[in-house]
């Protein structure tokens, strides 16, 4: 008798909780609109982190301030394009050569670029040179380093 | 004689009786073993049945737990996502630059607007609202309008640009491009 009262038992039991699985089972729909919306979430965080980037104006700026009185710039351009290589490129006039090897020198210990590159033709003239500046800034991940 | 008959008589009584009461308890015997088999197979199954209950109830925690993060990334998932472009509402966004450029007393002019992909990963691409723009001002207001840009609370990349003098202390040209992010799935590419 004592094992057929508890089997009575476990089946009254299933047969109350059988509605409650049903609710459960609506449940499942939820979790897979909830999943989706979190993993919908966590592909924006991730675009968001990639589309992170070293705020150019901050090199603009540190591009200023080490810049001497000597020296004049008339162009600056930035390019990060995914297929290439983040770069910035200054044109300018520097009055002597001593001022535009300072001035290299000056961005090399910014410790802001990867690259810092005078071409040596840039050094032809000795008065009064035009040149171009091509610098590879670092990624924030290499600053943070 | 008769009591002979009488004995003879009672002894087969008493063995119909035995005989009665073997075969009651036989049946009672086979009942018995029945009653007993057919309960262990409906244990086995309410074992069953629990055991795909206790999954479903695992379920439910777990759906609890989901719901909970949910709750809690709310106003941060909907802020991050408003910083994406909404399919069909680009122009809003284009609007947002072009004030910028106001804010900052910077020229704005937008000459481009496209659609296009970034790689997010192997195989794996997002879309982006693509703008080209020239904007021309002051030093000072180029550079503004540089910092509004890349401080705005969007998903937003800058590709290039170019600034530009001819003379100097006069107005800089800046032709630039930027992208933002749109708030779509990623496309798959196989």
């Amino acid at each position: 008798m004592i094992p057929t009262l508890k089997l009575l038992n476990s089946l009254e039991h299933i047969a109350v909780r059988s509605s409650e699985v049903e609710d459960i089972s609506l449940g499942i729909s939820e979790r897979e609109t909830t999943e989706e919306t979190l993993n919908h979430f966590s592909v924006l965080m991730n675009i968001y982190k990639q589309q992170e980037q070293m705020h150019p104006s901050t090199t603009i700026v540190r591009l200023i301030e080490q810049m001497p009185s000597t020296i004049q710039l008339s162009r600056i351009s930035f390019s990060d394009d995914e297929s290439k290589v983040t770069r910035f490129s200054v044109v300018g006039k520097a009055n002597t050569r001593d001022a535009l090897i300072t001035y290299t020198d000056a961005l090399r210990a910014t410790g802001l670029f990867s690259e810092v590159t005078l071409p040596i033709e840039n050094l032809a003239k000795e008065k009064a040179l035009p040149f171009t500046l091509v610098l590879v800034p670092k990624t924030l991940h290499e600053i943070n380093e | 004689m008769r009591l002979m008959n009488n004995m003879t008589e009672h002894v087969h009584n008493t063995k119909r009786k035995l005989w009665m009461s073997g075969g009651v308890f036989l049946i009672a015997f086979v009942v018995l073993v029945g009653l007993i088999i057919y309960i262990e197979r409906v244990a086995d199954r309410v074992a069953e049945k629990q055991q795909v209950f206790n999954d479903y109830l695992q379920q439910e925690n777990y759906l609890t737990e989901l719901k909970e993060l949910m709750r809690t990334l709310d106003s941060g998932r909907t802020r991050i996502a408003h910083q994406f472009v909404e399919t069909g509402a680009e122009v809003d966004y284009i609007e947002v630059i072009e004030n910028l450029g106001k804010d900052t007393g910077v020229e704005l002019d937008v000459r481009s607007v496209t659609r296009d992909e970034r790689t997010l990963e192997k195989k794996k691409k997002y879309a982006v609202l693509r703008l080209g723009m020239v904007a021309e001002g002051s030093w000072q207001e180029i550079l503004s309008f540089l910092g509004s840009l890349e401080t705005a609370p969007l998903a937003l990349s800058i590709e290039s640009f170019d600034m530009e003098t001819h003379t100097e202390d006069t107005l800089w040209s800046m032709p630039l491009i930027i992208t933002i992010a749109f708030d779509e799935p990623i496309i798959s590419s196989e």
